[in-house]
């Protein structure tokens, strides 16, 4: 099958052992074990979401950046309930939300029907996240722009220092991608099966992690699909450091990377 | 010799362009339709479509198509976010679905103007090298298949793949003087040179210039006997322009 970019890494055929430090090794149930996500704000940047969707549950909180060419930023922040224009962000906050149940999830919406957006837009979705003590952000959106390599880099680095956890879907398609490639952000991209708490680690980065993503059942704007991209692998992964962050507040950005890589399938 | 002034560049490119549409090898068309008959054939399909992404972004427009409903889905545009051609486009990636009835993504409407609505689709983009997706291939109700659709989807790719080429030769050659003018201020190392030649050649509408090279393009394409009439008429048309001048 042609797989998304970067999923045939993950392949359990392929994918080479990864030495896990000589410290006693955290367990799922130290990870994860009675965590609901509760108290952790977690972001979904995407097409919106539908709040009433029954795999979403409700949302925390909304906010839609629209094009405003009569701002000095080229921008407005609309704060307040909207629909998710396609699906796509149903779909994530929907895995998010099956992990973590208690989690806050908010939307940014930021992609257009087309699921596109401009990087001035992109750059402020992030901004906003760091702004408003988001700790996890899930971004199933990346940007080819050579341009706003260097904004979205800084954006990501200091998302890093204020330990917002920026989880990126590698693109489905060859060709570097923004801010996905960067060592700031926990990079994904999808792997067979349906355990939505099996992950494996990338000895061989850029992409790092890989969790379920290929044909996959979630939550659309009306009712399910079956689906495959490296964008629905992403949630999985942002719903696991919500229910780790939920049990362990105080884990760095590298630690709860560490914690993932000593949890993956692969892991020796 | 003197600096070429930006509009005798743009001229320049101009002529390329359409020198360009006159000279590419064969019609995209006429080379995505074949490609289409014989996608069909390989998968004995009910129906083959491809489609390309319009410069928008915003549409696809499907180029050729071949088999039940080819006639009426041929030259028609729809929103990207529609469909399951569209959902290709926008995500680069292959997708074959058993029963698209109960897929929310499928846009029944479109199907139901063809006068046939399928029951299984396989669809895989048209990717460029670098990871552009420039459009779809999708074949309905395909019944020689694999128990496992990802052999069926890599075969598809692969070909889609080819078909990238194809489309970007061919817009290539339709944007032969473009191309060669953008290279040529691009390797002087000036920068706003390439931008206002760009902005130059971009506001000039070459419509009328473009069909008149395609023309040219399919009477090339008719073989002697179509040349020889086409000549005459060309030259019955500029004789009585003459006098009318």
């Amino acid at each position: 099958m042609t797989l998304p970019e970067w999923s045939s890494a993950f392949n359990d055929a392929v994918l080479q052992p990864t030495v896990a430090l000589p410290l006693p090794a955290p367990t799922q149930d130290w990870a994860f074990g009675e965590a609901t996500g509760a108290g952790v704000k977690v972001a979904v940047i995407d097409s919106g979401v539908s709040a009433e969707h029954e795999r979403v549950g409700g949302l925390a909180g909304s906010v839609a950046l629209e094009v405003d060419d009569d701002s000095p930023e080229g921008y407005r922040i609309v704060d307040g309930p909207h629909e998710d224009l396609y699906g796509h962000g149903t779909a994530c906050a929907g895995i998010i939300r099956g992990l973590a149940p208690e989690a806050d999830i908010y939307s940014v919406r930021v992609l257009g029907k087309n699921l596109t957006t401009r990087g001035a837009l992109f750059a402020a979705a992030i901004r906003w996240c760091i702004d408003n003590g988001m700790q996890v952000a899930n971004l199933s959106l990346s940007s080819r722009s050579e341009q706003w390599f260097g904004p979205l880099h800084a954006l990501a680095d200091e998302a890093y220092f204020r330990n917002l956890m920026l989880v990126c879907a590698a693109n489905n398609v060859p060709g570097p991608t923004y801010p996905s490639q960067y060592a700031s952000v926990f990079s994904v991209a999808a792997r067979e099966g349906h355990d939505p708490f099996s992950l494996a680690y990338n000895p061989r980065p850029p992409v790092e992690f890989g969790a379920p993503g290929i044909d996959v059942d979630v939550a659309w704007t009306t009712g399910s699909i079956t689906a495959t991209g490296n964008s629905f692998a992403a949630p999985h992964i942002a719903g696991l450091v919500t229910l780790l962050l939920s049990k362990h507040p105080e884990l760095t950005v590298f630690q709860v990377k560490s914690v993932l890589h000593a949890l993956s399938s692969n892991a020796r | 010799m003197t600096d070429p002034t930006p509009e005798l560049v743009a001229l320049v490119a101009r002529l390329g362009n359409a020198m360009g549409v006159a000279t590419r090898p064969s019609a995209l068309e006429a080379e995505l339709g074949r490609a289409t008959a014989g996608v069909r054939a390989l998968f004995d399909a009910a129906a083959t479509s491809c489609a390309l992404i319009e410069e928008s972004g915003d549409e696809i427009r499907f180029i050729a198509a071949n088999g039940i409903g080819a006639a009426a889905i041929t030259g028609r545009s729809m929103p990207i976010e529609r469909g399951i051609a569209g959902w290709v486009a926008m995500t680069g990636q292959p997708i074959a679905i058993a029963d698209v009835g109960v897929d929310p993504r499928f846009a029944r409407d479109v199907a139901e103007e063809t006068n046939y609505v399928p029951t299984s689709i396989l669809a895989a983009p048209l990717l460029g090298d670098d990871g552009e997706v420039l459009g779809v291939i999708e074949v309905l109700d395909p019944r020689a298949t694999n128990e496992n659709t990802s052999r069926d989807l890599d075969v598809l790719g692969l070909l889609g793949s080819q078909l990238a080429a194809t489309v970007r030769l061919s817009r290539t050659y339709d944007r032969l003087g473009s191309v060669l003018v953008t290279a040529l201020a691009g390797a002087t190392g000036a920068a706003d040179f390439g931008q206002t030649l760009d902005a130059l050649v971009e506001s000039v509408d070459d419509r009328p210039l473009a069909e008149l090279a395609r023309a040219f393009h399919q009477i090339a394409e008719t073989g002697s006997a179509g040349q020889t009439f086409a000549l005459s008429v060309l030259t019955a048309a500029v004789d009585y322009s003459r006098r009318r001048a």
